[in-house]
């Protein structure tokens, strides 16, 4: 409770409000996902108190969940990917003039699981950080080389691609003054990097700036506007999503958790599930309001819950989540099994924010859906200029340096290549982060073991991660082989 | 290899050189310093998985390559190169200017030269984004930047 008063100040308050606000249409606008405007953003951040920075860059991240269902209902064009699957059934209705009850179904969903999931965040995390802090250094090492390696198996594209570019991103992270011995490394003789890559020009230049570019070359554009109609759903709708939404709540929460699952992956597990079901009023597919209150609840929860493992074990599972992860770096806060015990303050201003944050949400999402459709008529060319002139001050403005504009530029021009060689720049932010985290773990168990490897395999949580990793790699080898033929 | 494929295998190549330019820096580094792990250890580690890692990568595209059926057409809607070559001249117009024009007339340009490739074309669109840019490099300098942040040119 005294956390919960603790963001019900006027200050919080509009940050949570601007959060959700500057997410909502974020999500409603394709092209430009919540890691770039995270990203885009995080200069904002800096005059603002570590919870505040928390409580913004949080409300952005579940903004977008909410936002992405609008359009994805009006236009079938989501602005998030977990919005695809909601534009299964949620298209249909608003092509039956049912766009409004499927707009309120979608966001009474997002509220429940929104909610739900914060209390078990709430209590999960800090069980989960107490075990975690029982865990040696050798067993945390292999936990961030197990989470690394999930995020790349599970992610969408190419798990062969997604681990290399992993590991490249730990090399990048690696460059800058050695933390053991005060030695350069990776510097090329340059004393500006001597302090390692800052993550604003690495993310700005990997998702702002190549973002952008995909998205220009992509050419997307939306469609006609569909009527929105009446928002309030009636006794059948509810009673044809109650179930569903708590299902979607139950499958989005847990596999939120784990690291890599997208919340696209938890959305389309929920409807996965809800084929199981009979609808209670059209079949799923033909504009059943199941398949919109599953997956909506289940990605708002796995959105969610997948602050768990950042929260408790200094992982994060996807890129948004690495953004948050960065931010919270660059308040000089470590996100990791301590977190919790060190910052119960933050921790408890984060959970109060999901709260307030999803009610603000249904307020903003509700009566003015309508209005975010309209954002739609913007031409995406005309924001551009704008975005790249923030980013340029943004990055410029962190330490006054001109050489992290001309880092954003070198990581724009490799995004870029990302592009044109049609792979994600996602892995290689998820290893920059974790890379040296690592080492870190890798660094105090050598010290600990004078140099003995073998307590990689002695430790039982390193062994048993290390063994989950070359199965999943023989496994994965097999199957790309076996597929192709 | 078959056309319509080379993404498939530019990217491991890619990171294979990565890999070893990485690899080659590293060996600069000592990998242990007096019984303690040195700079130089995980950074070969990665460097090496890397390469190894792209090797497999090229491996599997290979085999895929040979085992598949012809692809049908190249995946269409990246042909543009306008947009990415306007957007990076625009980082590098506001990197090359700002010492010399300040904040204000940087940000302009900058805007200029991105509504270039965000595929604008008319001289009003071009004024148009360079007022924003301007307008918006304004605002922020007087509000948000440091007092110090230089907003016009040296003279003014």
């Amino acid at each position: 409770m005294g956390e919960l008063t603790s963001i019900l100040t006027v200050h919080n308050l509009l940050l949570c409000f601007t959060g959700a606000l500057v997410g909502t249409i974020t999500g409603v606008l394709p092209g430009i996902g919540p890691a770039a405007t995270l990203a885009l953003l995080l200069p904002l951040t800096y005059a603002l108190d570590p919870a505040g920075a928390l409580i913004m860059l949080a409300a952005i991240y579940y903004g977008a969940q909410y936002g992405s269902s609008t359009t994805a209902i009006l236009l079938n064009l989501p602005g998030e990917t977990s919005g695809i699957v909601t534009a299964l059934d949620g298209h249909k209705l608003a092509l039956a003039g049912r766009a409004g009850p499927a707009i309120a179904i979608a966001a009474l969903a997002s509220l429940f699981a929104g909610l739900a999931c914060a209390v078990f965040i709430a209590f999960a995390a800090g069980l989960i950080a107490d075990l975690s802090l029982l865990i040696s250094p050798a067993g945390l090492a292999g936990l961030i080389a197990l989470g690394l390696f999930a995020a790349a198996i599970i992610a969408p594209g190419k798990p062969l691609a997604a681990i290399t570019l992993i590991l490249f991103g730990a090399c990048l992270g690696l460059v800058g003054t050695d933390s053991g011995g005060g030695m350069p490394r990776f510097t090329l003789g340059m004393t500006d990097l001597r302090d390692g890559i800052g993550f604003m020009p690495l993310v700005m230049g990997l998702f702002g700036i190549a973002e952008l570019i995909r998205v220009l070359e992509a050419k997307q554009r939306p469609e006609r506007i569909a009527p929105i109609g009446w928002p309030w759903p009636t006794s059948v709708d509810f009673r044809a999503s109650w179930a569903p939404t708590l299902r979607g709540t139950v499958i989005g929460s847990m596999l939120g958790v784990i690291p890599g699952v997208s919340t696209v992956m938890s959305a389309l597990a929920a409807r996965g599930v809800e084929r199981a079901f009979k609808t209670k009023d059209v079949p799923l597919g033909e504009g059943a309001m199941a398949g919109v209150a599953a997956p909506e609840a289940a990605n708002n929860a796995s959105a969610q819950s997948a602050l768990v493992p950042l929260l408790t074990l200094g992982i994060p599972g996807n890129p948004v989540i690495a953004v948050l992860a960065g931010a919270l770096m660059i308040q000089g806060i470590a996100p990791g099994p301590s977190f919790i015990s060190s910052n119960p303050e933050l921790f408890g201003a984060l959970i109060a924010s999901l709260v307030v944050g999803n009610i603000i949400l249904v307020v903003l999402n509700l009566p003015l859906a309508g209005i975010w459709a309209s954002l739609l008529r913007i031409p995406f060319r005309k924001l551009v200029p704008m975005i790249i002139v923030f980013a340029a001050i943004g990055v410029h403005s962190v330490q006054n340096s001109l050489f992290d504009v001309w880092l954003m530029l070198g990581f724009g021009v490799f995004g870029w290549v990302l592009v044109r060689l049609r792979l994600e720049p996602t892995p290689i932010v998820l290893g920059f982060i974790l890379g040296p985290a690592f080492e870190e773990y890798l660094r105090r168990t050598l010290l600990f073991s004078r140099g003995d490897m073998s307590v990689f395999l002695t430790d039982p949580v390193s062994a048993t991660c290390l063994a989950i990793i070359a199965v999943g790699s023989l496994v994965l080898v097999w199957r790309s082989i076996r597929v192709a033929s | 290899m078959r056309s319509g494929r080379m993404a498939e295998f530019a990217a491991p190549v890619f990171f294979f050189l990565l890999g070893a330019i990485m690899l080659m820096l590293a060996l600069t580094q000592p990998a242990w310093i007096e019984g303690r792990i040195g700079p130089g250890l995980f950074a070969r580690w990665l460097s090496v998985a890397v390469m190894g890692m792209s090797l497999v990568w090229l491996a599997v595209a290979t085999i895929q390559d040979r085992l598949r059926p012809p692809a049908i057409a190249a995946e269409t809607g990246y042909g543009q190169w306008r947009a990415g070559a306007g957007l990076l001249a625009a980082v590098a117009t506001f990197a090359f200017s700002l010492p010399f024009l300040g904040l204000v007339i940087s940000c302009a340009l900058t805007a200029c030269v991105a509504s270039w490739g965000s595929e604008e074309r008319t001289v009003g669109a071009f004024a148009l984004s360079a007022g924003a840019g301007a307008m918006a490099a304004l605002l922020l300098g007087l509000t948000l930047l440091p007092p110090g942040t230089r907003l016009w040119p040296s003279g003014f």
